[in-house]
């Protein structure tokens, strides 16, 4: 019986077109055709999530191609992910994330798009929504056993809250546990240090390189 | 019995029942005429000449009026001529209502002025039989009903000025707020010569307009940067500097009077009045503006749920508030409708009749924040989208303020993009209005994707000189018109209404009257309309702050419709997100 054999490049360009049902259907049929579930993954999508990352850099895609392609990546992803052993997804996982807008502000595409981004990129994605009190994010990260709390802010009257994080952090002896991931327009590099997090994304991309150096995986998948 | 009354020089004749007075039966007949003072017949604004006929009784202030004013022997008020017999009257022009302009361009709107405070000259007799009576009970019956509150402080200084007195002066000028409250007393017949000032006080910029209460004349208008800039450059840094640090809230308070009270004594100095003789100040600013100009806390602004302290508030003394006008003035704030969409908004929609326009419309201020005010039918709603600074030039690599050598306006001249600057200066840099030419160009020539990458081999598009967008440019485009875009479409939406229904789409704010309607179309800044429906009105903030100062009528109908305006929080739609990532293609409306 002939079986319809679809191309590792063909995944990768179902992501970089951000092609959602595209990438879905390369997927099964890969299963089908008895494809290796880790080959497509390693050597079809994130190629193209790579690539899509190097089109950004340069300038060449912004947020909807951004979000399309992570969409596309997450649709394959759906589809693979029970296909796998459990040993390989545990290998292939990044980690594990929390993430959510800092109380006190209701803004959440920026942080839908890291998480989107994080999670196309490999990482377990915990998304607690936006106006998220402090006690939520570490009692989430505490029963999660969650490696990264990621916290967005977009307003500098609610950035100080990520702060208060910090604080908390430390008074509940749970400083070592999480690594502290903190972005949104008004959040800088030097507030990020000035705060004690871990680490700063400028935007989703450099969010998720940031991620990868917490979690010590610069690889990738 | 009633009788006939022919009017000139209108040619018509109206009937008068037996006992009316004219005023009230002109008033009826759509004849509007000066009643200043309220019918109370002391202000002699209403004076009519009775050319023939029976030129009844006229009292004692209406026989002082006509001599000190040199009027027509055969005179009366028309609020205290009752005629007995048919008779033929002239309206003098000074007796009539004037109409005023709301803006000076864009717009045709007019107003009948009815301010707050007014001038009227009072006789205040020293000598005949009440000449026993106390100075206070003479003063207040002299407004014979609705007598005025009279602050102890001014009693005495009426005290000193009647005692400082050679002869008796015939005529006293009151000043007076709303018909109840006296602001000043003083010898003399100033009548007429009421101050008002109107302020827009924008985040960025504010603007001060000196103006007569009675004709709605602009004296002079003056505008300075908002001194609280050193606070912040923008709303939301201004509320973190006040969030952080109460105390600083009483020092922004202190910057933006001291930089209004700059205003007011240029304002002065130019058209050759005295501070002291501003009565009353109507300020319109966005809602933290407005708490911070009171030195209110701005906490609550600051994080969700971003509630204010107040929406209205009555008119404050001027003492109170820190600006430099008559101490026993007032101050009136155009009342915020949300955390979000403040005083500026509500004024605007005063001075744009938008709650008499007939059908659905649009109202757009398009500033960092852009402000929306769908109105279907009878029902409003609003919300705010952030924008940001770059339709106001800032954030653009080679953007600016649209002053001399902005390139405004760009088109295309046989393969070329040609553009235009502000009074034809060499080009310095671009502002909104260019900016949005320039883009929608670049896509027009492919030069740019929709998606909004540039194509340019390097990677940036010059449109004069070595003046050119760079790609983190175009994205900054993209991201403000966006943003706009996503709040029309979601309040549309939300309302069940199409563009292609909208009746008119008003404009306020930022591109002035320049914005190149067909380019900002094409990107999908607005949407697709007949461009006979689009009005841009500039700075409607001001043109209401105007309207709410001269018009007692205009004031109460902004406080009933900004409490009636429906609020809603765009960042809580579902859908926010979709039509916020759809909208960031520079493309026309679906």
């Amino acid at each position: 019986m002939d079986t319809f054999v679809p191309s590792l490049e063909a995944m990768a360009r179902a992501v970089i077109a951000g092609t959602r049902e595209v990438a879905a259907r390369l997927a099964s049929e890969g299963l089908s055709a008895r494809l290796e579930p880790r080959d497509m993954i390693e050597k079809g999508f994130v190629p193209g999530i790579r690539k899509v990352g190097e089109l950004w850099e340069e300038g060449e895609y912004f947020l909807p191609e951004l979000m399309a392609s992570a969409e596309a990546m997450k649709a394959a992803m759906a589809v693979l992910k029970p296909a796998l052993e459990a040993s390989a997804a545990e290998l292939l996982s990044l980690g594990r994330v929390v993430l959510g807008t800092i109380e006190g502000d209701i803004h959440d595409i920026g942080k839908n798009l890291v998480g989107s981004m994080l999670s196309a990129n490999g990482f377990d994605v915990i998304d607690l929504g936006a106006d998220v009190e402090i006690g939520r994010f570490i009692e989430a990260a505490v029963s999660a056993r969650a490696d990264v709390i990621g916290l967005s802010a977009l307003l500098t009257t609610t950035m100080v809250n990520q702060r208060r994080l910090v604080e908390r952090l430390e008074a509940e002896g749970l400083r070592g546990s999480f690594k502290v991931l903190v972005g949104g327009a008004p959040v800088s590099r030097a507030w990020a240090a000035e705060i004690g997090a871990d680490g700063y994304g400028e935007n989703a991309l450099a969010a998720v390189q940031a991620a990868r150096e917490l979690v010590g995986r610069k690889d990738g998948l | 019995m009633s009788v006939r009354v022919k009017v000139l020089p209108d040619g018509r004749t109206i009937i008068v029942p037996a006992g009316r007075t004219l005023a009230d039966a002109l008033e009826q007949n759509g004849l509007r005429l000066s009643l200043y003072c309220g019918q109370r017949g002391i202000c002699g604004k209403c004076f009519v000449e009775i050319i023939s006929g029976e030129i009844g009784e006229p009292g004692a202030i209406e026989r002082r009026f006509i001599e000190a004013r040199k009027l027509p022997p055969r005179s009366r008020m028309s609020c205290r001529y009752r005629p007995g017999a048919d008779a033929v009257v002239r309206i003098p022009d000074a007796s009539r209502l004037p109409e005023m302009p709301v803006f000076r361009t864009g717009i045709e709107r007019r107003i009948v002025p009815d301010p707050a405070v007014r001038t009227i000259a009072v006789s205040f007799s020293e000598s005949g039989p009440t000449a026993d009576a106390a100075l206070l009970d003479r003063i207040r019956n002299g407004f014979r009903r609705e007598k005025p509150l009279i602050p102890a402080g001014l009693l005495r200084e009426i005290a000193r000025r009647a005692a400082a007195q050679s002869s008796p002066s015939p005529f006293w000028t009151a000043v007076l707020y709303d018909g109840r409250e006296l602001l000043d007393f003083v010898p003399g017949d100033v009548s007429g010569s009421g101050l008002g000032l109107a302020v827009d006080l924008g985040t960025t910029t504010m603007v001060a307009e000196l103006v007569e209460l009675d004709t709605g004349r602009v004296l002079g208008s003056a505008s300075s940067i908002n001194p609280q800039t050193s606070f912040g450059a923008d709303v939301v840094s201004r509320i973190t500097a006040g969030y952080m640090n109460p105390d600083r809230v009483g020092d922004m308070r202190d910057a933006v009077t001291a930089g209004l009270n700059a205003l007011i004594e240029e304002l002065a100095g130019s058209s050759r009045r005295e501070a002291e003789g501003i009565h009353e100040a109507v300020i319109a600013g966005n809602t933290a503006m407005n708490h911070l100009f009171l030195g209110l806390p701005v906490a609550t602004l600051a994080v969700a749920p971003f509630a204010g302290l107040f929406s209205s508030l009555p008119p404050l003394a001027a003492s109170e508030s820190g600006l430099r006008i008559h101490p026993r003035g007032k101050v009136t704030i155009a009342p915020n409708i949300r955390s979000f969409v403040g005083g500026d908004i509500s004024a605007g929609l005063a001075a744009t009749d938008l709650e008499h326009r007939q059908g659905n419309h649009l109202f757009l201020d398009l500033g960092t924040n852009g402000e929306i005010v769908l109105k279907t039918g009878p029902d409003f709603v609003a919300a705010s989208t952030a924008a940001g600074p770059a339709f106001e030039g800032m954030s653009i690599s080679c953007g600016m303020l649209a002053l001399p050598g902005a390139v405004h306006k760009a088109g295309i001249r046989g393969e070329e993009i040609s553009v235009r600057t502000i009074g034809g200066a060499p080009a310095r840099g671009v502002c909104g209005t260019g900016l949005i030419d320039l883009i929608s160009l670049a896509l027009r020539k492919g030069l740019l994707t929709r998606g909004g990458h540039i194509l340019n081999p390097s990677k940036s598009i010059p449109f004069a000189g070595t003046l050119a967008l760079t790609q983190k440019d175009v994205r900054e485009v993209q991201l403000a018109a966006a943003a706009v875009k996503t709040g029309m479409r979601l309040l549309l939406s939300s309302a069940g209404l199409e563009a292609a229904e909208l009746d008119g789409l008003i404009v306020a704010g930022a591109f002035g009257n320049e914005l190149n309607i067909a380019h900002a179309t094409s990107i999908g800044l607005l949407p697709r309309i007949d461009r006979n429906k689009v009005q841009f009105v500039g700075n409607s903030s001001l043109a209401g702050a105007r309207a709410l100062l001269l018009s007692r009528a205009e004031r109460a109908r902004c406080e009933k419709l900004a409490a009636r305006v429906r609020h809603v929080n765009l960042a809580g739609d579902e859908e926010f997100q979709r039509i916020y990532i759809e909208s960031l293609e520079l493309a026309p409306w679906p």
